[in-house]
């Protein structure tokens, strides 16, 4: 029940924190059961006696007072949880009201995501509208990977550049957006190309999701070959012209990308963007899709698309899902650590 | 037997379709059989067939699943723009 400017002392592990002004109007959205245990805390004792009698008239009749407050808790020696953490999330209150009223995010989900570590493969089409909606959710950390540099035909597509980034590096040109949209987001930029020599390296430092935004059909299985092996979930999109196709790779368990897929084209069948032209908008779209899976992920609510495709036809504005189930004989598959 | 040809991606500009009704030989009983049919029907296809996958009445099957009559079957190349 304690301000924000107190939080910078600690609080106790696992609270979530409401202002007392804020508890009659957000009680619900964060207190959805009545019937739920509940201990109020503030400083000393006199706020929560006040939050007390205020929960009960709400109807939360198994409420309870912490005797002495936080710093009678502190002084017993009893464990608290840094201030660094804390203040991240309810400094950024405002910033992310919105989604803290749904219950299915609350400052639980908040912090989830504040903790969560989400990888982006390529900067461009997918990972432009991804990155941004990611960053803005409040992500803790996102890493980006691209080799290129920002060109004058990426710009009717990869929204996250324009035109004063022309020949900046996509990653250099991303952090300063990124910064611009959220600053409480950590970045780690990689301007390399996500390949089998820099996989495992770049894997290997833990992500909770990767965004498969390439644009090639070599670096995707390498991906899914290294995410399979790691047990990291893997958000796909890809797209040609106006159709699109998005899914979720789980990583340590359902189909992965070659159980869908399990040979690659003939080299020379299919063309890229820039042989074959693709509306601009149409990323916008698929990657959106992609980073709305990766928040699914790392709050763990809603249905991720494993096993699923969905196909968008942007010239009849259609969706469809087509259901695939893993391949016994798939190689990716069988190379997963056993997590059970 | 009467059934219902989808194309996306490369297999649509290969064959110049989305949607087509078609009308398949009662030899072609599984899908194995429908991707080689599928060649000789629209030659542009042919480099694509190994990659392709094919969803019968929207689900991903293999060569050895059956075909029916009024089956809607999807024919999709991988994509890998981004």
């Amino acid at each position: 029940m304690r301000e924000d400017f107190e939080l910078q002392l600690g609080h106790i592990p696992g609270a979530i924190h409401l202002a007392l002004s804020e508890l009659e109007p957000r009680a619900r959205a964060v207190l959805p059961s009545e019937q739920a245990r509940i201990v109020v805390y503030c400083a000393r004792g006199v706020r929560s006696a006040k939050a007390a009698k205020l929960l009960q008239r709400l109807g939360y009749h198994q409420v309870s007072q912490l005797e002495g407050g936080f710093f009678r808790w502190k002084s017993l020696g009893l464990p608290i949880e840094p201030p660094a953490a804390a203040s991240q999330v309810t400094s950024n209150s405002e910033r992310y009201s919105r989604q803290l009223l749904l219950t299915e995010v609350g400052s639980t989900g908040q912090q989830k995501l504040a903790q969560a570590r989400v990888l982006l493969i390529g900067v461009g089409g997918l990972g432009s509208p991804a990155a941004l909606y990611l960053a803005g959710a409040g992500i803790g950390t996102l890493g980006l990977v691209d080799a290129d540099v920002v060109e004058l035909s990426n710009l009717h597509r990869q929204i996250m550049h324009d035109t004063s980034r022309i020949d900046t590096k996509k990653v250099d040109s991303a952090k300063a957006r990124i910064e611009a949209a959220n600053p409480n987001v950590e970045l780690e930029l990689y301007a390399e190309r996500f390949c089998p020599e820099s996989a495992d390296r770049i894997l290997e430092r833990g992500w909770d999701a990767v965004i498969d935004g390439a644009d090639n059909f070599p670096t995707r299985y390498t991906l899914n070959d290294v995410a399979s092996r790691r047990g990291i979930p893997v958000c796909h999109g890809s797209i040609d012209r106006f159709e699109g196709r998005v899914t979720t790779f789980l990583g340590n368990r359902g189909p992965c990308y070659r159980c869908l897929f399990p040979q690659p084209p003939l080299p020379g069948t299919v063309g890229s963007c820039a042989e074959r032209g693709v509306l601009g908008v149409l990323p916008g779209v698929i990657g959106t899709l992609q980073a709305t899976e990766a928040l699914k992920l790392v709050l763990g609510i809603g249905q991720p698309l494993s096993g699923r495709l969905l196909t968008y036809d942007a010239l009849e504005l259609r969706f469809a899902e087509m259901r695939y189930g893993s391949d016994p004989d798939c190689p990716s598959c069988q190379a997963r650590v056993d997590r059970s | 037997m009467q059934v219902t040809l989808l194309f996306f991606a490369a297999a649509r500009d290969a064959t110049g379709h989305a949607k087509i009704a078609a009308e398949i030989p009662d030899t072609v009983t599984n899908v194995g059989e429908l991707l080689v049919w599928l060649g000789q029907e629209f030659p542009a296809l042919v480099p694509h067939l190994v990659s392709l996958r094919i969803a019968r009445n929207e689900e991903f099957v293999n060569a050895t699943a059956s075909i029916s009559a009024g089956d809607v079957l999807a024919v999709i190349p991988p994509v890998a723009g981004g």
